[in-house]
């Protein structure tokens, strides 16, 4: 089969400025991929380039086994910078979205009033979108995507801006697209998120991607190998106690004081330790440390691209985090 | 196709539904319409009857006389008869009969009005003018005349009199009072050179041309010169005014898009030239509607007053292919602003050139309306933003415009639309999705030459 999403050297600028770089990306039909990174990284101009609304000034852009332009039907897409005719009425708003997306109009009243259900926005349909919440527009917003129920869903942040209870509701729509079989693209620079819903990340930095592995590819290979432990007599100084036991390399402190983070030596099993841990005496916390997609992202860049490089992406991270 | 028909249908319908198409559009032209129907009637004078005593002061007693013949009741009454004729014999020829109709019903309601019942009072004494002029003031007298006996003679520096007025009259009084005075010197000289008043007039009345053009297709109509030059005007008008508004239209709608953030989610299903075509072709409609509309009320109107033949089928034929031309003209620009920037603010800076460029037509109507056939007509009828609004103009005068030359403009004026649409699709496909600021004319250089 195909793949959903082939892209092949593709650049893009605009003027002196390079927004995608060479980019190489193959995202399997099916797949939930969180393709991440922080504001500016490249994702919307990809985005883009794969609905065919921008095209590469080099390389390809294969979308469902065709080219970009030829698949605008199959492809759903909710744009971070989204909006709605404020005047016209939900109902003819998501009608006439589904028209442009060749829905026939035999049956589209009660596809647009079962989607509206659907997404507990029932009896709203002769609103006008101006007249709704701006969580409620959102999930106007997200049916528009799908209405015409795409092949591919392309999701530029899409939880950004909702409050928890709609964050909810549109996080068990993704996954129950996900399960009909339905490929999903999800960009977004909330590292945590994509995390929790992916099976595939991409990371992308100034244009070019820097990692694209499933979520156990990448916890086995940035596996930090480090055991949290924090004794209830946490007071005490144990740095030179805990770095006596077997396989342990190195102890530090933890950050917030409250712990240590035990560095596990070469050959050393996690298991091993965490049984000398237990019979030490009464622990409050003993955990195998997960790393975070945001270290990740820096030991990527720092490895691709120098120290600065690193130190400028956890900069911009922290950034798109206030957005 | 089917997507720039969704796009189409929609630009249509958004338009033409709102309270603000309907207000500008169709109320209040209809109310300007009733109102022009009604105001004639609404405007018809209710004259005062002139009622009460005016005094003469004249030394010579001949003008007094003359006075006290002119304010009889029965004379005052033909006199007015005599008017009514005279109007009507010049209306003839110079009308269609329902236009003539409706005049003479006016005239004839004005001259319906209660005749005055004025009572003369004379004197020959000189010093009497101060004690009138106190009975003036008084409210007692309408009016004091005082005469010279020079006035009777036809000498330009003694040709006057002094008349004294009660306030309070109305300008039809006083109207008739200066008239009938007037007369009565007329009259007064008449009788001392021993002429008749009535047979002079006659005599010196000029005869009115009864005009008559033979068409070449065999009907023979009476044309109106006045007539003949407002149908130009009202064919550009028309034109005018239906493209410039649905160009706006264009434009706020392209800005509303691309401030409500909606354009990408559009964009995601068509392509920016789908997008283009979708809003021309539905704004197109809404000018074709507004147009028809017009005309069509336009249309009625002439028909009613019998100017019908003014407006031929041909003319609309060509009215139809001028509105398409500039149209799409008007299109491109304010698709290609409206892209271009982020806020109609900003679109005020590109508008301003562009509103001169169009509207430049406008004061060229009088020029071209008077020689359709002047080097200055056929030079503006080959500059493309010109092109329909000149060629209309020229095709609705009475002058027949050559075969070749509305070719030969329709060509270079389509062409013009080729090249604008072309410019217009290049700054849209780039502009649309400029988001935060407006292109500067560098930039928008930059995207025309971007391939």
């Amino acid at each position: 089969m195909t793949a959903a999403i082939s892209i092949r050297g593709a650049e893009k600028r605009f003027g002196d400025r390079v927004a995608v770089a060479g980019l190489d990306l193959e995202i399997a039909r099916g797949s939930l991929c969180g393709v991440l990174g922080p504001n500016g990284a490249g994702k919307s101009t990809t985005i883009r380039m794969v609905l065919s609304i921008l095209y590469p000034d080099r390389g390809t852009v294969e979308v469902l086994g065709g080219s970009a332009l030829a698949a605008k039907e199959r492809i759903g897409y909710l744009p971070e910078e989204r909006g709605l005719y404020r005047t016209m009425r939900v109902g003819e708003y998501l009608a006439f979205i589904a028209r442009l997306k060749g829905v026939p109009r035999a049956g589209l009243a009660a596809r647009v009033r079962g989607w509206l259900e659907r997404i507990e926005l029932g009896g709203v349909e002769h609103r006008r979108c101006q007249e709704l919440s701006k969580g409620m527009q959102q999930k106007v917003q997200f049916i528009a995507a799908v209405v015409h129920e795409p092949e591919l869903l392309i999701l530029d942040e899409p939880f950004s801006g909702l409050d928890p209870v709609n964050a909810v509701v549109l996080d068990r729509l993704v996954s129950e697209l996900h399960r009909e079989g339905r490929t999903i693209l999800l960009c977004t620079h909330q590292m945590q998120q994509a995390e929790r819903i992916c099976d595939r990340l991409v990371l992308i930095h100034r244009g070019r991607k820097q990692l694209d592995a499933t979520l156990p590819e990448i916890h086995a290979r940035f596996d930090p190998r480090t055991l949290a432990y924090e004794p209830l007599d946490a007071g005490a100084a144990l740095e030179p106690e805990l770095a006596r036991l077997p396989g342990v390399q190195s102890v530090h402190r933890a950050r917030d004081g409250r712990g240590y983070s035990l560095a596990l030596g070469e050959g050393a099993r996690p298991q091993d330790l965490f049984d000398l841990l237990v019979r030490r005496g009464p622990a409050r916390r003993i955990e195998l440390e997960r790393v975070s997609l945001e270290d990740v992202f820096v030991r990527v860049v720092r490895s691709a691209e120098g120290e600065s490089a690193a130190e400028d992406a956890r900069k911009e991270l922290e950034h798109g985090k206030g957005d | 196709m089917a997507r720039v028909t969704e796009i189409a249908v929609r630009e249509f319908r958004t338009t033409v539904l709102t309270k603000a198409f309907l207000l500008a559009a169709i109320v209040l032209p209809a109310v300007f319409w009733v109102l022009a129907l009604a105001l004639p009637f609404l405007l018809q004078p209710s004259p005062k009857p002139l009622a009460g005593a005016l005094a003469v002061v004249d030394v010579d007693g001949r003008l007094a006389a003359a006075v006290v013949v002119e304010f009889d009741g029965e004379r005052l009454v033909r006199e007015r008869e005599r008017r009514l004729a005279e109007m009507q014999r010049r209306l003839q020829g110079m009308l269609p009969e329902p236009m003539r109709e409706m005049l003479e019903k006016q005239a004839r309601s004005m001259f319906e009005a209660p005749a005055p019942l004025v009572r003369v009072e004379t004197s020959s004494d000189p010093a009497a003018v101060e004690s009138f002029r106190s009975r003036v003031r008084a409210g007692e007298l309408l009016a004091c005349v005082r005469y010279e006996s020079s006035v009777l003679s036809v000498a330009e520096e003694t040709n006057r009199f002094e008349l004294f007025l009660r306030e309070g009259l109305t300008r039809q009084q006083v109207d008739d009072l200066q008239s009938a005075l007037g007369r009565a010197v007329v009259s007064a000289r008449a009788a001392t050179v021993g002429l008749d008043v009535a047979h002079a007039r006659a005599v010196l009345a000029p005869p009115v041309p009864i005009s008559t053009t033979l068409r070449g297709d065999g009907v023979d109509v009476q044309e109106n010169q006045l007539a003949k030059v407002f149908v130009p005007l009202a064919f550009m008008l028309l034109l005018w005014s239906s493209v410039w508004v649905t160009g706006n239209y264009l434009l706020t709608s392209t800005i509303e898009e691309k401030s409500n953030r909606v354009i990408e989610v559009l964009l995601s299903a068509v392509s920016p030239l789908e997008l283009l075509a979708g809003k021309v072709i539905g704004q197109c409609a809404v000018g074709a509607l507004m147009l028809g509309m017009y005309s069509g009320v336009g249309l009625s109107a002439a028909s009613s007053l019998g100017y019908a033949h003014l407006v031929p089928p041909d003319k609309l034929v060509y009215l139809g292919i001028y509105f398409l031309m500039a149209f799409l003209m008007v299109a491109a620009t304010m698709a290609a602003i409206g892209a271009a920037v982020s806020e109609l603010r900003d679109a005020q800076t590109l508008l301003g050139p562009v509103t001169i460029v169009f509207t430049l037509p406008l004061f060229t109507w009088f020029f071209v309306t008077e020689n359709p056939d002047s080097t200055f007509a056929r030079v503006i009828s080959y500059i493309p933003p010109m092109t329909p609004f000149a060629m209309v103009l020229r095709v609705a005068s009475v002058e027949s415009v050559p075969g070749w030359e509305i070719a030969l403009t329709s060509l270079v004026g389509f062409g013009g639309v080729l090249g604008m649409v072309w410019a217009a699709a290049r700054i849209f496909r780039v502009g649309i999705l400029l988001t935060g600021k407006s292109a500067t004319p560098a930039e928008l250089w930059k995207w025309l030459r971007r391939p």
